[in-house]
């Protein structure tokens, strides 16, 4: 069973077509960036996996269920880092915040393990606005990973991360990726990680490309040497000068 | 000085700013974290209609402005919640018509002249023990309902969306909090007067917010100093002889000032 099932979407907003003929399947352990144009409705996509928004029409299933009955089952990171900052709330609380409505007991220690596998726990009681951008992040990716889900959806996750933390922030991204589909929408059209399994491409429709269109092997053939151990970040794009992958088919 | 404190009048205006300050504690924290300071000036000033309407129908006050607000507070909460970016401009549009309203009631209620200065300001000197106790209930049920829903109102204040993705159902909270600011608003501004109620829900969180380091500490805090503010005031317009409601509210804009200063020291001093 795929984790993320999307069969003949379509969503408007008023009467706006933001997708359309959408089809997806993403399989366990996948590792997909999406990617596309401002507006193209990547976020959109986001939402009508998260249950945020519904389809006019087509069918959406996440874990073999209903978004919004597979909310245990998904692990939300929304883009903006830098909300309401000077809110009195400390980092375990954030965390603990990620365990509304699911019982499980032992919420604290839980959210611990959480805190610590992120190498934040350190700063559990510390004011959320006080950490940097890259540590709230973490404490979110955190309050994602608390309910145990199966999967993982990080809206635009570097923004707030300058170069090197990026380089650090993928290599955890790979780690969890272990155990977890992760999928991310990515504002950069040229920049994604090497960790990346498959990518999906989103303007009103969606195109996907799996592993096989984007093997390691190829990009490490084009792309060998200077880039190498330091940045794990490679180019992909669909244009000139480099064409790593094909155009998309009309359909 | 102390010997004010053998007045009746002064025993219950002391009572009664402190269970004023303990439900501004709770609501005020919601509201300066949730970012609708102006909408709870809104129902405030909205609520005068409610008075007019009272006066014009001869309903008794207190059901005919609670109804006549809450009506008002809804509008608002849909209007802000569907609309966002308008949400400001039709407040405001409320704020006016209400206390338009409100005063034309007034004008062609025969035989009777309201005194908008009490509504305004208040007259917490005048507050009875009946007051006191409906102040206790509503007091005790913000206690309660606070308790209830906490971790909701912790999650949709913080961060809204991911609080959907969790199943806190954001919309019933949101408009629960919404309706219950307006009767809090209206029970205090018959006690305190509308401004009053606006500064002691917003100043004491304030100042309260970057010390804390919960929102139930804020709660907390954020009491402890409206009460500090609602007595001291007291204290200075019984010993100079001036207005309760504006004594309390310049004791606080005056702390207020203070902690903007000091937060710049701060700034200053760890560099």
């Amino acid at each position: 069973m795929p984790v993320i099932e999307i069969n003949d979407c379509d969503f408007s907003f008023e009467k706006e077509t933001v997708l359309q003929d959408v089809n997806l399947q993403i399989p366990h352990g996948d590792f997909v960036a999406v990617i596309g144009p401002n507006g193209g409705g990547k976020t959109t996509l986001l939402k009508l996996i998260l249950g945020l928004l519904t389809p006019q029409k087509g069918s959406i299933l996440v874990d073999g269920k209903p978004p919004q009955k597979a909310l245990r089952a998904i692990g939300y990171v929304p883009q903006n880092v830098h909300v309401n900052r000077s809110f009195p709330v400390s980092a375990l609380d954030v965390v603990l915040m990620g365990m509304i409505n699911i019982d499980t007991g032992a919420d604290r220690s839980k959210a611990m393990a959480a805190l610590a596998r992120m190498e934040m726990d350190e700063y559990a009681d510390r004011k959320i606005g006080t950490l940097s951008g890259g540590q709230r992040q973490r404490v979110f990716i955190a309050r994602a990973l608390v309910s145990g889900p199966k999967l993982l959806l990080l809206d635009e996750p570097t923004a707030s991360i300058d170069a090197k933390g990026q380089a650090d922030f993928y290599r955890l991204l790979k780690e969890l990726n272990n155990d977890i589909t992760i999928l991310l929408v990515s504002h950069d059209l040229l920049l994604i990680s090497r960790y990346v399994k498959s990518v999906a491409c989103v303007n009103k429709q969606l195109y996907y490309h799996n592993q096989a269109e984007i093997t390691g092997a190829m990009l490490e053939h084009m792309y060998a040497g200077s880039t190498g151990e330091t940045c794990p970040v490679e180019l992909i794009a669909h244009g000139m000068p480099h064409r790593v992958l094909k155009h998309h088919e009309v359909k | 000085m102390l010997e004010a404190l053998q007045f009746d009048f002064i025993q219950n205006a002391l009572i009664a700013g402190l269970v004023a300050s303990i439900i501004c504690g709770i609501m005020g924290t919601l509201v300066v974290v949730n970012r609708i300071v102006f909408l709870s000036g809104g129902i405030a000033h909205a609520a005068y209609g409610g008075v007019g309407l009272a006066f014009y129908l001869k309903w008794p006050y207190l059901p005919c402005t609670m109804g006549f607000s809450f009506f008002a507070a809804m509008i608002m909460a849909l209007v802000s919640h569907t609309a966002k970016h308008r949400a400001d401009t039709i407040i405001g549009v409320i704020w006016a018509i209400g206390m338009a309203f409100g005063i034309i009631m007034i004008d062609i209620t025969p035989g009777y002249n309201a005194d908008l200065m009490s509504y305004l300001f208040g007259s917490i000197l005048t507050v009875t023990r009946n007051d006191i106790y409906i102040m206790l209930i509503i007091a005790l049920l913000m206690i309660i309902l606070a308790r209830l829903f906490y971790k909701e109102l912790l999650a949709m204040s913080y961060d809204e969306e991911f609080a959907k993705t969790r199943g806190v159902p954001v919309v019933k909270i949101y408009f629960g909090l919404i309706g219950m600011l307006a009767i809090t608003i209206v029970l205090l501004i018959q006690i305190v007067g509308l401004i009053l109620v606006i500064a002691l829900l917003t100043i004491p969180p304030f100042i309260a917010e970057k010390y804390v380091k919960s929102l139930f500490q804020m709660m907390v805090v954020s009491g402890l100093i409206g009460a500090v503010f609602t007595v001291t005031g007291l204290l200075i317009s019984y010993q100079y002889n001036l207005t309760s409601g504006a004594s309390i509210i310049m004791v606080s804009g005056i702390a207020f000032i203070f902690s903007l200063i000091l937060d710049r020291v701060r700034i200053i001093l760890r560099f």
